[in-house]
């Protein structure tokens, strides 16, 4: 099923973030939101996460739905290591072995099993997205997952990114076309 | 990220330091030295036992009574009371702050009572809880009520000051209640725990004591004291003094220890087991 915005307006305070959106996010496509900053992209992700309310409007499409995501921040527990950052979500079918095989396939080999705190900045972003891919989910959404890694990291994550998400519906936040093209998505353009 | 920043609202002002370790061993003999000096100094000006005895004198008294079997029955006997009223206190302050943390209403009920409990003047509590309880049993209340306000305003500050974005990331991922106590709540309260248990812990000895000596139980550190004031020998009231900071400091330093073995469980070291293992 798909997931559908309609006439969703949310406004902070004085500041009306989003008015009257109308959305359509096709079921196991790749969706890309692009846009300026401050237009609201993330108060969309928001809204579908459920962290957020919208002031008027429904979303459809998103009853039962389980979700994955990697935020803007990596909202990492910092006191552990990579391995039960990425197990903390997941169920018990994914061992310790499977996360740090895939942690390997995103050039995670060292330090997986020190505490993220002492993880680079980069190496942080990949165990972020590691964990939005392993959890059991159908909907994974993407905040900016590419930010502080290098052009040969960032092509790597988008084919692990690509290849975990089969048959998935995903929303990422980007602000580069080369990613939209990459991961062969549809370009969603709010202004 | 989750707890990084956090000032408990009592602090035990010890740096984690590890390089610090050996230069504070190094600076603790000469500083007890000092005060041993300074006390040898001041018996020597005074120069009258019933004021100040020596600490030889201190020194005496103790190996003498350490060699009694009253003795020991005596610290056990107040030990017991005082450690039961703290470990309920300990208990009961966290479920009522839990309690509070996660239901505004409850919060309103359990706060009056709280500031009711550490605004009263411990001899206030001590002269009424005299008419309703046994003197023997008076160490364990006073103690509790000692404990309490600290233990309950300390969780509760590490309950709402836990990091908000984990909070809605485990909401997002549908993380168990389990997992969210173990991973996100308990690294966040546990600074907040160990500063106040590290400060109550002080304070509900010296109350502790402080109900036995105006009840005076028999067979209690209280009744020693009360009978060394009595019959002024002077020597056993520093002796059991000395005592009485000893035992805390020691109960301290095993709470202190084993609330750190605890938090190493919630820490994940190489060695220990990956959540949902």
């Amino acid at each position: 099923m798909d997931i559908r915005m309609i006439q969703v307006s949310k406004q902070y305070g004085a500041n009306q973030v989003l008015k009257d959106l109308n959305l359509t996010f096709q079921e196991g496509r790749c969706h890309c939101l692009m846009g300026p900053s401050g237009i609201g992209k993330t108060t969309v992700i928001n809204l579908l996460m459920g962290l957020e309310n919208p002031d008027s409007g429904s979303i459809l499409g998103m009853e039962g739905r389980r979700v994955a995501a990697c935020f803007q921040e990596d909202r990492l527990i910092e006191h552990l290591d990579a391995i039960s950052n990425v197990k903390l979500v997941c169920d018990k079918r994914i061992t310790k072995e499977i996360v740090e095989e895939e942690l390997n396939k995103v050039g995670l080999i060292d330090y997986i099993d020190k505490p993220v705190s002492a993880l680079s900045g980069g190496m942080k972003r990949r165990v972020a997205i590691v964990r939005a891919l392993l959890a059991s989910s159908d909907l994974v959404i993407m905040d900016e997952p590419f930010k502080g890694l290098d052009q040969e990291l960032k092509y790597r994550v988008i084919n692990y990114i690509i290849e975990k998400t089969k048959g998935k519906t995903l929303i990422i936040i980007t602000h580069d076309k080369e990613d939209v093209k990459r991961l062969e998505a549809n370009l969603i353009l709010l202004s | 990220m989750a707890g990084s920043d956090k000032k408990p609202l009592l602090s035990i002002g010890k740096g984690s330091s590890k390089s610090c370790k050996p230069l504070r061993v190094g600076v603790k003999i000469p500083v007890l030295c000092f005060w041993l000096l300074f006390w040898i100094i001041l018996y020597k000006i005074i120069n009258n036992e019933i004021f100040l005895v020596a600490p030889w004198t201190v020194a005496k008294t103790l190996i003498r009574l350490v060699q009694q079997k009253e003795f020991w029955e005596t610290i056990i006997f107040s030990f017991l009371r005082i450690v039961l009223g703290f470990l309920s206190a300990a208990m009961v302050g966290t479920l009522l702050a839990v309690l509070a943390y996660m239901s505004k209403p409850l919060k309103e009920l359990i706060n009056p009572l709280i500031t009711v409990i550490k605004a009263t003047p411990v001899a206030s509590f001590i002269i009424l809880a005299l008419l309703w309880i046994k003197g023997s049993n008076l160490s364990v209340l006073i103690s509790f009520l000692m404990v309490i306000p600290m233990i309950y305003a300390n969780v509760y500050q590490g309950l709402t000051t836990t990091d908000r974005k984990l909070l809605e990331m485990a909401e997002v991922f549908k993380i168990n209640r389990f997992r969210r106590i173990r991973a996100i709540y308990i690294p966040s309260v546990i600074p907040y725990f160990t500063s106040a248990i590290s400060v109550s812990l002080g304070f509900c000895w010296k109350a502790g004591i402080a109900a036995e000596v105006i009840g005076i139980p028999t067979g209690s550190i209280g009744e020693r004291l009360y009978e060394a004031k009595i019959y002024l020998v002077i020597d056993e009231l520093y002796a059991w003094t000395v005592v009485i900071i000893l035992i805390s400091i020691t109960f301290e330093k095993l709470v202190l220890y084993f609330i750190k073995f605890l938090r190493l469980d919630t820490h994940y070291s190489d060695k220990s087991k990956p959540i949902g293992e």
